[in-house]
């Protein structure tokens, strides 16, 4: 298992390289350098100086390399526009607000959608699985800027009970943000909760524990809520991945300092090591969730633990479930 | 449509069916029973028909400045009013209509078709073309669609066309992805091998087996893909990825009307309705072919 | 008519933890099979029987051998000329059929590949007479796959293979995935069909009895070798290596008095030990193995006139 994680975490960095690789491939071939389109008053030799010093003129290889170089080994992400601000210590300053964003948006998505998927598959076909069905595919179809804009002039200009701005020390500032960006992903984890239930609740030991005389509640909630939920951990790589367009939205709504915010401002100046640090970061973000998810799967999946803890466990867990379907 | 043409030209050696029982024709008839299919169907039908014959709708123009008549309530004149700049609202929402809908729905055919090329080379062929395009299609698929399509555009320059390409190049992966792997699981299948057997050459094992099988997948995936398309589109245009301000399209026009939105709600309202109506139509009816495409249903 | 010498199919297996390692699915196989005789092949599943079916019609390329067919050396040949001579009957009906066709597409499908030139209400007539030729009505060209039994499904299967008009058939299994009532009605179609049309088969089936019930000739594969050749009387009742004589033990009897009792037990367990590099294939599991057993690989050699085995021990 060990063995198993630190592979997937190494993984990362390829991953990483790729991505970087392709969006650098993307902004330097096509879009040149991009300072040398900055409209920079004077000129002249000492500017050509600045330029060589910082290294803004070097070939496309060179400069691909000795980025990855120093991520890799320095963390540091260069200079906005090749001479500008510190762009790792303003990505360091921003990753907490879009974590934050997007923590709670993923909390938010969970906590609403799970319940309601269950709720949906053991009402199935009646009234609340039609509302349910209904009302997530509505939320899921209107862009993240009008759930934003609906929830404000309702929560704040109309009920005047939660603020608008962001600030880390009251939690209900992030309920409006945590809503809109959750609503957009809080369908697709609700079907999926649906399905999965149903066709839990169809397997043959279900239906062995119902006719053993068990409480619907306990074999609902006790057992096929655990096993419905596999595949759902599963599809949370994929959530977060969703949510993250989301989270632009609500930083650029709630004018939050987020990556998102960062980034799109970096595009417009043409900034290039700007929105590459951002690329970065946010690949990472997304892999990193990626992996969580596989070595969660692994932990709460047995058949893919058999896998990899080798052999001999397997023989013995082998042996453990034969008995078990003797005894 | 599309698929009764394919079912005509599939239906090779002439034969004509004795009993209408074709799995094309079960499939439109099971799909005209779903009356919610057919509603979003039809709803997002009309909305497009509105949006290309825009000038016959309204005399207005999405550009005129109308300043005596500054966010005029709806009336005869303007039938949705007018917003900060006395621009008829009407017409922009259905100007708008026009860029957003061409965009989102030729991105998605374009990244369909193109993805499904990809799929099936990969996964026809595989070899090590396929190693290195699944390779390829996975990292892709690790960057944030949203992230493709901004550095992506910003590599081959701002304007609403390269912004097209930018979304169909961040839907590709999707579509090749799902293609390939409905190849290799048909190619797996002994009536492939069959075929092979029979003497039958490639090209027509393609196109008769393979093809016609993975179109339900496929249609599935871009009813889906338009819907998503649609949002993203939306909430680029409000971001101002893309679409020039003096262009009217949905989520720019929301943008704008965003700092009024206290004292002049109407424009933000209908541009997100506009937009929700769309994606629940699309929506809509994407479940019922899914339905309908289903094998274990009724 | 056909005939394959050392023929060879090695797969390349990637293990998680053993890293590379090769599979021998059929390693140095020699036969030859008669016009108009049935060959049947037998074997436990995972011996490669079907592995050979499928090189012998090039439908996988075998990795080494030859295959020569009606006097011609067909191993590294353009195929196309002599797909409509063999052909192929699958195990699984509902696999074989695409779903999304018409039975009369498919049908038509072979026809069409062997000679375009028809005409629609002359490939009409061929697909209804090659239906009736496997006892389903012409209607039945307008039904989609699922519509059908499984029995069904493989008699369309094989009107697929007859549309060609072959010779020689491989018919991998054809009986194993159905029900035993339709098992008997497939096989005595099988055989009226060879009667009337001069076919030659190659059956492949994991159970002896129908291969017996069926063959001229059998072969018995082990492991991707062949371990025993000859007429189907000399195998079923003087079985000469020790692998065909547990395979016999293991036909259930009718009769439960003359039922013997069983002493050789195969567990799934020493298959996946896979194949001994050196030796007899069988040695681990043959209660009469020699030390010679373990060292050499015995070749086949006849033990009657028309009778092979591969056993040190004869």
């Amino acid at each position: 298992m060990t063995k198993y994680i630190i592979k997937r975490i190494l993984m990362i960095i390829p991953i990483v390289l790729g991505v970087i690789l392709i969006l650098f491939v993307l902004l330097y071939f096509l879009a040149g350098s991009s300072i040398r389109q900055m409209p920079i008053f004077g000129g002249g030799d000492a500017l050509d100086k600045i330029f060589t010093f910082f290294g803004a003129d070097d070939n496309f290889i060179t400069k691909y390399i000795r980025y990855c170089y120093n991520i890799l080994f320095k963390l540091d992400f260069g200079r906005a526009g090749d001479i500008g601000f510190n762009v790792t210590r303003e990505l360091k300053y921003r990753i907490r607000n879009t974590l934050l964003l997007l923590g709670s948006g993923v909390g938010a998505t969970l906590l609403i959608g799970i319940p309601a998927g269950a709720y949906a598959a053991i009402h199935k076909n009646r009234i609340g699985d039609r509302v349910i069905n209904l009302v997530t595919l509505l939320f899921s179809s209107i862009p993240n800027f009008s759930v934003a804009f609906f929830l404000t002039l309702f929560f704040a200009v109309y009920l005047r009970i939660l603020p608008v701005l962001i600030s880390y020390t009251s939690p209900k500032a992030f309920i409006m943000p945590a809503l809109t960006i959750a609503l957009g992903g809080v369908a697709s984890i609700a079907r999926m909760t649906r399905a999965s239930m149903l066709e839990t609740l169809e397997q043959p030991y279900i239906i062995a524990l119902r006719s053993k005389g068990l409480r619907e509640a306990d074999v609902v909630y006790r057992h096929a809520m655990k096993n419905a939920l596999v595949p759902i951990v599963s599809a949370l790589g994929g959530l977060v991945s969703q949510l993250l367009l989301g989270t632009l939205v609500v930083e650029h709504f709630f004018s939050v300092p987020g990556l998102g915010s960062l980034m799109m401002t970096s595009v417009g100046m043409r900034d290039h090591n700007t929105i590459l640090g951002c690329a970065a970061i946010l690949t990472i973000i997304l892999t990193v969730t990626n992996i969580i998810t596989d070595i969660l799967y692994a932990f709460i999946n047995p058949q893919i633990r058999l896998l990899y803890a080798g052999k001999r466990a397997a023989y013995r867990e082998k042996g453990r479930r034969n008995e078990d379907e003797n005894g | 449509m599309k698929t009764r043409t394919a079912d005509n030209a599939n239906s090779a050696a002439g034969l004509r069916p004795a009993a209408p029982s074709s799995i094309w024709g079960d499939f439109l008839r099971k799909l005209c029973k779903n009356k919610t299919a057919v509603a979003g169907f039809i709803v997002f039908v009309s909305v497009c028909a509105a949006c290309a014959l825009a000038p016959y709708l309204t005399k207005w123009d999405y550009h005129t400045l109308d300043t005596e008549n500054v966010f005029a309530p709806p009336s005869r004149e303007h039938l949705l009013g007018t917003e900060y700049l006395g621009r008829d609202i009407l017409a922009r929402l259905l100007y708008g209509g026009r860029v957003t809908l061409r965009i989102t729905l030729v991105s998605t055919s374009l990244a369909a078709v193109i993805g499904c090329l990809i799929g099936l080379a990969a996964g026809y062929f595989r070899g090590r073309a396929d190693f290195f395009i699944s390779h390829l299609l996975d990292i892709l698929a690790s960057i944030p669609v949203f992230l493709l399509i901004i550095v992506t555009e910003t590599a081959f320059g701002w304007g609403r066309g390269n912004f097209m390409y930018a979304m169909a190049v961040a839907a590709v992966p999707q579509f090749a992805r799902l293609v390939r792997a409905s190849v290799m699981n048909i190619i797996s299948c002994t009536y492939i091998e069959a075929a092979r057997a029979l003497g039958v050459r490639h090209s027509k094992i393609i196109l008769r087996h393979i093809l016609h099988n993975i179109a339900p997948p496929l249609i599935i995936r871009f009813t889906s893909g338009v819907a998503e398309a649609l949002i993203i589109c939306t909430i680029m245009g409000y971001l101002g990825v893309g679409i020039n301000p003096p262009t009217p399209e949905w989520g720019a026009l929301a943008f704008v009307s965003k700092s009024y939105m206290r004292s002049h709600p109407l424009l933000i309202i209908l541009s997100s309705a506009v937009i929700a109506v769309c994606v629940i139509s699309v929506n809509l009816f994407g479940d019922g072919l899914r339905d309908a495409l289903d094998p274990r249903g009724t | 008519m056909l005939k394959t010498e050392k023929l060879k199919k090695y797969y390349e297996i990637r293990n998680k933890n053993r890293g590379k390692s090769i599979l021998r699915a059929v390693d140095g196989v020699s036969l030859d099979i008669a016009r108009r005789e049935t060959f049947g092949l037998v074997g436990e599943s995972g011996c490669g029987k079907t592995t050979l079916g499928r090189a012998i019609l090039r439908l996988t390329e075998p990795d080494g051998g030859s295959i020569i067919y009606d006097g011609r050396d067909i191993t590294h040949i353009n195929m196309f000329p002599y797909r409509s001579r063999m052909q192929i009957i699958f195990q699984n009906p509902s696999d074989c059929l695409d779903p999304r066709c018409r039975v009369g597409d498919i049908i038509a499908e072979g026809v069409a590949a062997k000679s375009s030139k028809l005409s629609k209400p002359e490939l009409r007539d061929t697909v209804s007479g090659l239906l009736e030729s496997v006892r389903l009505t012409p209607d039945y060209a307008y039904r989609y796959p699922h519509e059908l039994s499984g029995g069904q499904q493989q008699r369309v299967g094989i009107a697929r293979a007859l549309a060609v008009e072959p010779e020689f058939i491989v018919c991998d299994e054809p009986v194993s995935a159905l029900d035993v009532s339709y098992q008997a009605q497939i096989i005595e179609l099988l055989k009226e069909l060879q009667e009337r049309l001069g076919l030659t088969y190659l059956f492949i089936s994991h159970d002896l009895s129908v291969v017996r019930y069926m063959s001229d000739r059998i072969g018995v594969m082990y492991l991707g070798k062949l371990v025993e050749l000859g007429s189907g009387e000399d195998v079923v009742r003087e079985p000469a290596h020790q692998y065909t004589k547990a395979l016999l033990d293991a036909i259930p009897a009718p009769d439960p008095i003359t039922a013997r009792a069983k002493n050789r037990t195969h567990t799934e367990e020493y298959t996946e030990l896979g194949i001994p590099d050196r030796g007899c294939r069988y040695c681990r599991l043959c209660e009469y193995a020699v030390p010679e057993c373990r060292d050499e690989e015995p070749e086949l050699r006849e033990v009657s006139p028309g009778h092979l085995c591969a056993c040190h021990l004869l």
